[in-house]
């Protein structure tokens, strides 16, 4: 079923942290679709899990329906253009649930996002969710928070080695949600094989070095799930002040078949088969 | 709200609340904080607030802004924080503390760029290439465990003899891909987990499956051909204790 020029390996892990008594990030994985995304919900009483459930749950059932149909080979978009059309979809949706349900009213969530497809994976952000690439064994920052700190920093107010004494750490300038339309951060890279994609809530981002961001994922790759598990404990050893959630993908050599062993039939080709040079190394 | 209070040789002599988006600082009666110092300039300094932060700045003053002892060319002010300015002195009083991180949820807020004009600091340079990583937050201080291992056998990476410090989050041994085990540095302790392989992750002969293992002192690790001595150190509060006791002998 999946045709793909590169093998997709995937995890996700997601937890409360050791001071939240609540958990309002969501995230999934699909391998089956090569789909990664994570969440990270704000709001009164329970609605920031409400929102970031609603945009993770709403957007994966978009984005495989998009796929099949691209697959197919009937759909007139790239990924970047229907991942777009989705995450401005979605912020509709939640904008509307929080104007509707009672209790959700103001509710909003992050959504960082990645669409393996072919050669190349698309990639869109709202908030600050943030996305990462391990290549080479070194790891690169891909996305541009949506945070008053990131904004203080780029306006040079604050040098961005001061940026650790803000109190303006949790204010982001962005989220799904909250208003009628978003402004959702695009782009496309080319994917190599051993490429690991990093997705994650500002619960890890926040707490862990880069340098240790880096060395896990590095140290850990051939094992997901365990790199997972091991970022969101470092997280936790620091603090854990907040929800922790990451999101995995390794990309790999395509699985090959192997090649059926048919034995040569017909006395002839086995005595052939035989005499050959190969056959006698057994 | 933010408080600045004025003291000369140690003698308060008034207070401001910082309550504008920008507060400046300077002999010249225009300024909202006006400081009769023939030490300040016109304009000294100045107080821009964004959001939750009050950042000081030197407005290039001929005799130059000191803040808590050390020159000033821009700073967020944290609780209790001096500015100096000639032979006087600012204390900025907050009610926020940063150490307040653990207990604030996120919000949202308008960006910075539509208002980018009115607090365009003076001199500032805004950043030419975007800045896309801002540093984490400051850890909490936690007393790691100091450790190692003595590679006594096998293992490609490292030389049979050699002593490994774990000085790092994690450290992995093996063949990535193929046998590998990795040691974690937690506050409570090194702990090894299996990552991967056929063969199993032994302590002291006995296989420890896929749940992870607190390390003592002196177990022996296998994995595949590997062998390794595992050693703790004491740790390092108890070594200051030693060196305590050591002072009171005299």
């Amino acid at each position: 079923m999946n045709n793909e020029p590169f093998h997709l390996e995937l995890a996700c892990l997601t937890e409360s942290g050791r001071v939240r008594a609540r958990n309002e990030d969501t995230t999934a994985v699909d391998s089956d679709y090569g789909i990664a995304v994570v969440a990270d919900g704000m709001g009164g009483h329970r609605s920031g899990e409400v929102a970031s459930q609603m945009a993770v749950d709403f957007s994966l059932k978009r984005l495989r329906s998009k796929i099949i149909r691209l697959r197919d080979g009937i759909l007139n978009q790239t990924p970047i253009q229907f991942a777009n059309q989705i995450v401005g979809e979605t912020n509709q949706k939640i904008h509307l649930a929080a104007s509707q349900q009672t209790g959700c009213g103001g509710m909003g969530t992050t959504l960082a996002l990645a669409i393996f497809h072919g050669q190349k994976v698309a990639l869109a952000h709202v908030g600050d969710s943030r996305i990462y690439r391990l290549r080479a064994g070194k790891l690169q920052l891909l996305t541009r928070d949506d945070s008053l700190l990131c904004d203080q920093v780029e306006h040079g107010l604050i040098a961005a080695e001061d940026a650790a004494d803000s109190h303006n750490r949790n204010m982001v300038t962005q989220a799904l949600g909250i208003q009628a339309s978003v402004t959702v951060h695009l782009q496309e890279e080319d994917l190599l094989v051993g490429d690991v994609y990093l997705l994650c809530t500002d619960g890890l981002s926040d707490l862990v070095e880069e340098s240790d961001l880096e060395l896990i994922v590095d140290a850990l790759k051939t094992n997901l799930p365990m790199a997972a598990s091991h970022l969101v404990q470092l997280a936790n050893d620091n603090g854990g002040y907040d929800n922790i959630t990451v999101a995995l993908a390794r990309i790999c050599e395509p699985v090959v078949e192997p090649e059926p062993i048919v034995e040569p039939q017909g006395w002839l080709a086995r005595l052939l088969a035989w005499l050959s040079p190969k056959s006698a190394e057994k | 709200m933010a408080k600045l209070i004025l003291s000369l040789n140690g003698n308060v002599i008034n207070q401001f609340f910082i309550d504008k988006a920008s507060v400046t600082i300077g002999r010249d009666l225009g300024n909202e904080i006006v400081i009769d110092d023939p030490l300040l300039s016109r304009q000294h300094a100045r107080i821009v607030c964004i959001e939750k932060d009050h950042i000081v700045e030197d407005l290039q003053s001929s005799n130059g802004t000191r803040l808590n002892g050390s020159p000033l060319k821009r700073q967020i002010l944290q609780h209790s924080d001096v500015i100096e300015l000639g032979s006087h002195h600012l204390r900025y009083m907050s009610s926020r503390v940063a150490a307040d991180i653990e207990l604030e949820r996120t919000m949202i807020i308008k960006g910075l760029s539509h208002m980018a004009a009115e607090i365009a600091a003076e001199g500032a340079a805004p950043a030419t290439t975007p800045v896309t990583s801002v540093p984490v937050a400051r850890a909490t201080k936690t007393n790691l465990p100091e450790g190692s291992v003595k590679v006594l056998a096998g293992s490609g990476r490292h030389a049979e003899g050699e002593t490994i410090h774990l000085d790092r989050v994690v450290a992995t041994f093996g063949t990535p891909g193929e046998q590998l085990i990795v040691i974690a540095r937690r506050p409570q302790g090194y702990v090894l987990s299996h990552v991967e392989g056929a063969y199993p992750t032994r302590i002291n002969g006995q296989n420890i499956g896929s749940a992870p293992h607190l390390l003592r002192d002196g177990e022996l690790i296998e994995s595949a051909a590997l062998r390794l001595e595992f050693r703790l150190a004491p740790f390092q509060k108890n070594a200051q204790d030693s060196t305590d006791l050591s002072h009171k002998t005299h």
